[in-house]
């Protein structure tokens, strides 16, 4: 108990940070803790109504309580980006490894994909991708991760080579380790800080891409309540109704700070760590 | 040393090359500031390209100031002669018509406007297009001089009104068009093609030096296409467009109070229309899911609420704004969410895997695809509020944009379930074209699967009745068995707007929405 709360003091910022994410994930399991309205349901009558008391966000274009909606909205946000996130952090790493451990034929051929996805701008080939297999939100997921996860790949082989060339790994297979337990215990184990700083940061930034292919159309469809989606209808009504796109874009802007300054928060503890 | 003497003259030589460039840029600029220039921006463009007998792209010939027609549409929706005197005569059962030909007319390319040109244009329609025939099929076209006489094998009382589409537009076929899509056709208007994008759907026009009917005030049109809405707003803001056709309901009232701004209201003759797909296979092939369909939708709120007022609530396929039994006709579905669900209980539609969606009597999950495109501002809403309405009755309905040149080829096709567009019902004057294009059985865009003996009967006994009174009376009740049928929604009726900067003259709204500039159009 002694030990944890020195540690809340001693990293006071990252704690604070910690709680808020906590608070965020609360929200995302459990919005019915800030509103009681139905995200979807829409009164017409009421449509493109100035914030008040009864809509402290206002309410959209279909007269949807916009308060509800942006509540709502951390639910597809949030959750799509942990899942983009562990979907490319175990691709890219189980690869990186793979082909930074074997080498050879296995890493020309993992790299060069790898080089093939990074040669295209992302966010396009990502259109692209959704293009092709149709708009919705699971596939902006599997597009985004295509185009993602050679970064994990890259990163995890340079870590796995120089890993390789320590004596404890020479020993370890000096003295018989599997292949297997020397890819778990030393290769992914040892790499596993740099890359878990890198996933961190990355959840604001998938959040992100995520937005920005629901905002063009190509992941999160109607009536969906998505922040990037929201975005790109209060887009037209900017100029009577800004409320559509200030509350979107702030909740967008907050939750994405607060990945963003865990994740950086997060390499400074892991940093001190390994220093130590 | 040599060698370096060379080299300076060389660079001298570049020198003096370079600053004749920049003069020469310099320059430009200036030459800039004398032309006349409107700069209009669009929602709409065409789809394949400018030659007038493909698809609706003769629209844009005429849009643009490059086109014109024998007859034109007055604002009253009457027809009078264009490139034509007022004095056309009918033989007693409509089936031979003679027009005469302005004798003061000439194409841009300086060749005169003959009788034998008008007869090769309107041949060129129906050898070289596919929808003549919707309009009519004529048995011969004969030219003596300026007269030109048109028989036809069936009585075509309203030959007047059907020439004045821009499907008719008269273009020079003495000239080679191999290119016309591109280069444009060689026509009568005020304005010439100068150069088309097709893959941006850019367009510029140039004065007609020719121009037959007088002095053209601007030098040049440039028409700007985008489909976002917000884009075209604040391309008027920002001054990068002069004009902007069909401005959103959302913003039309921001420029109305702003003194810097004229904004140009018309009626027209548009319905927006959601079109069912019924043919066998189709979730919409059971009446009764179209019936719970269209007594679910609350079309008034939708125009008042959000539709922001500037919409007419549908009733009718024919806009209120002609006397075409809006206020007459009875709709057997109109609102009734009550009895919308009761009518999908009874019929044995209920939601069997516990996903909030209705499945069909059968089971079968019902997912209705509705098409739409962006490029007219009350399209997204209005099928984005039928997905919503729907959601509360359970049917399943899921928007699907795409851009108008898909739209109308899905159209054509029935690649869809229902498909929301803006059809000007009223573009000649009279609605029978329109109507045979969409709903009869072989119209062009007709893919919908609806077939009625006694609407077909109807239609066709219109196209032989030349009495006005007599054909209003057989197109309201053609409507009526529309209605009961429950073949497609009529959402509402736009008018038509367009906003343009105080120092813009002449640009129109009118009811045919395809005139939109002409010689006397001008910027200060």
């Amino acid at each position: 108990m002694k030990k944890r709360s020195a540690f809340i003091w001693k990293h006071k910022v990252f704690s604070v940070l910690l709680l808020l994410a906590f608070l965020i994930l609360l929200i995302v399991i459990f919005p019915e803790i800030l509103t009681s309205k139905d995200p979807n349901a829409a009164v017409m009558m009421d449509a493109l109504q100035a914030p008040s008391r009864a809509h402290p966000f206002g309410t959209d274009k279909l007269g949807r309580d916009l308060f509800a909606r942006v509540v709502y909205g951390a639910r597809t946000s949030v959750p799509t980006a942990f899942l983009l996130v562990f979907l490319i952090f175990s691709i890219g790493s189980f690869l990186g490894i793979i082909a930074g451990y074997f080498g050879g034929f296995i890493d020309a051929l993992i790299m060069r994909i790898a080089d093939i996805m990074i040669a295209f701008p992302g966010l396009v080939l990502a259109m692209a991708i959704v293009g092709i297999l149709g708009p919705n939100l699971m596939n902006a997921v599997l597009a985004i991760a295509a185009v993602s996860w050679p970064k994990y790949a890259r990163l995890a082989r340079s870590l796995v080579l120089k890993i390789r060339q320590r004596d404890y790994v020479a020993a370890a297979v000096l003295t018989g380790s599997r292949t297997g337990y020397i890819l778990r215990r030393y290769m992914f184990r040892l790499s596993l800080p740099t890359l878990i700083v890198t996933a961190a940061t990355d959840i604001g930034k998938m959040m992100l891409e995520m937005a920005a292919l629901s905002f063009l159309g190509f992941g999160a469809q109607p009536p969906t309540p998505e922040w990037g989606l929201m975005l790109n209808e209060g887009r037209s009504y900017l100029q009577i109704a800004p409320w559509l796109m200030i509350y979107p874009g702030l909740a967008m802007f907050l939750v994405v700070s607060v990945f963003n300054l865990i994740g950086d928060s997060l390499r400074d503890l892991l940093d001190t760590a390994q220093e130590e | 040393m040599k060698t370096k003497g060379w080299t300076k003259s060389l660079l001298s030589a570049a020198l003096v090359a370079a600053m004749a460039a920049a003069m020469a840029l310099l320059g430009k600029p200036v030459e800039a500031e004398d032309k006349k220039v409107l700069k209009i921006a669009s929602g709409q463009a065409t789809a394949a390209g400018m030659d007038p007998v493909q698809e609706y792209d003769g629209w844009y010939a005429l849009r643009y100031g490059i086109g014109q027609t024998l007859t034109k549409m007055n604002d009253d929706m009457s027809i009078s002669g264009w490139l034509v005197n007022d004095d056309w005569a009918t033989n007693d059962d409509n089936t031979e018509w003679t027009f005469t030909v302005r004798d003061d007319v000439t194409f841009s390319n300086g060749n005169k406007l003959t009788g034998d040109l008008v007869k090769a244009s309107l041949e060129n329609v129906f050898t070289n297009g596919t929808r003549g025939p919707e309009y009519f099929t004529p048995s011969e076209i004969t030219a003596d001089g300026q007269k030109v006489t048109i028989k036809t094998e069936n009585p075509e009382p309203i030959m007047p009104n059907k020439l004045a589409d821009p499907l008719f537009t008269i273009i020079d076929t003495s000239v080679d068009n191999s290119e016309i899509k591109i280069k444009g056709p060689i026509a009568t208007g005020p304005f010439v093609l100068d150069t088309y994008d097709i893959t941006t759907k850019q367009c510029t026009v140039k004065k007609n030096e020719n121009y037959w009917g007088g002095d053209v005030a601007l030098d040049e049109i440039d028409f700007i296409y985008t489909e976002d809405q917000s884009a075209l707003t604040m391309s008027l803001q920002s001054g990068e467009a002069d004009a902007v056709y069909n401005l959103s309901m959302n913003d039309v009232g921001t420029f109305e109070k702003d003194d810097n701004f004229v904004v140009e209201k018309g009626t027209s003759g548009r319905t927006t229309i959601g079109f069912m797909n019924q043919n066998e296979g189709k979730a919409l092939h059971d009446e009764v899911l179209r019936k719970a369909i269209l007594q679910n939708l609350d079309k008034k709120t939708f125009c008042n609420t959000l539709l922001m007022g500037q919409y007419t609530a549908g009733n009718t396929l024919l806009t209120s704004a002609a006397d075409y039994g809006y206020n007459e006709l009875k709709d057997p579905n109109s609102y009734n969410p009550d009895n919308a669900k009761k009518l999908l209980d009874d019929a044995g539609y209920k939601d069997v895997d516990g996903d909030g969606f209705r499945e069909d009597p059968n089971g079968n999950a019902i997912h209705i695809d509705y098409v739409y495109y962006t490029g007219r501002p009350e399209q997204q809403i209005l099928v984005e509020a039928t997905q919503t309405a729907m959601a509360q009755i359970g049917i399943k309905v899921t928007p699907d944009v795409q851009d108008t040149s898909v739209v109308m080829d899905r159209q054509a096709s029935g690649n869809y379930d229902m498909l929301c567009m803006s059809i000007n019902m009223m573009n000649c004057g009279d609605p029978e074209n329109q109507i045979n294009t969409y709903f009869c059985k072989g119209g062009s865009y007709n893919a919908t699967g609806y077939e009625s003996q006694e609407f077909n009967d109807l239609m066709k006994k219109v196209s032989e009745t030349s009495d006005t009174d007599q054909r209003k009376d057989l197109v309201k009740q053609a409507e009526q068995v529309l209605l009961n049928d429950a073949v497609a929604v009529y959402y509402c009726y736009p008018s038509i707007n367009f906003v343009t900067k105080k120092n813009v003259k002449n640009v129109y709204a009118t009811p045919a929405d395809f005139y939109w500039v002409d010689e006397k159009t001008d910027i200060s």
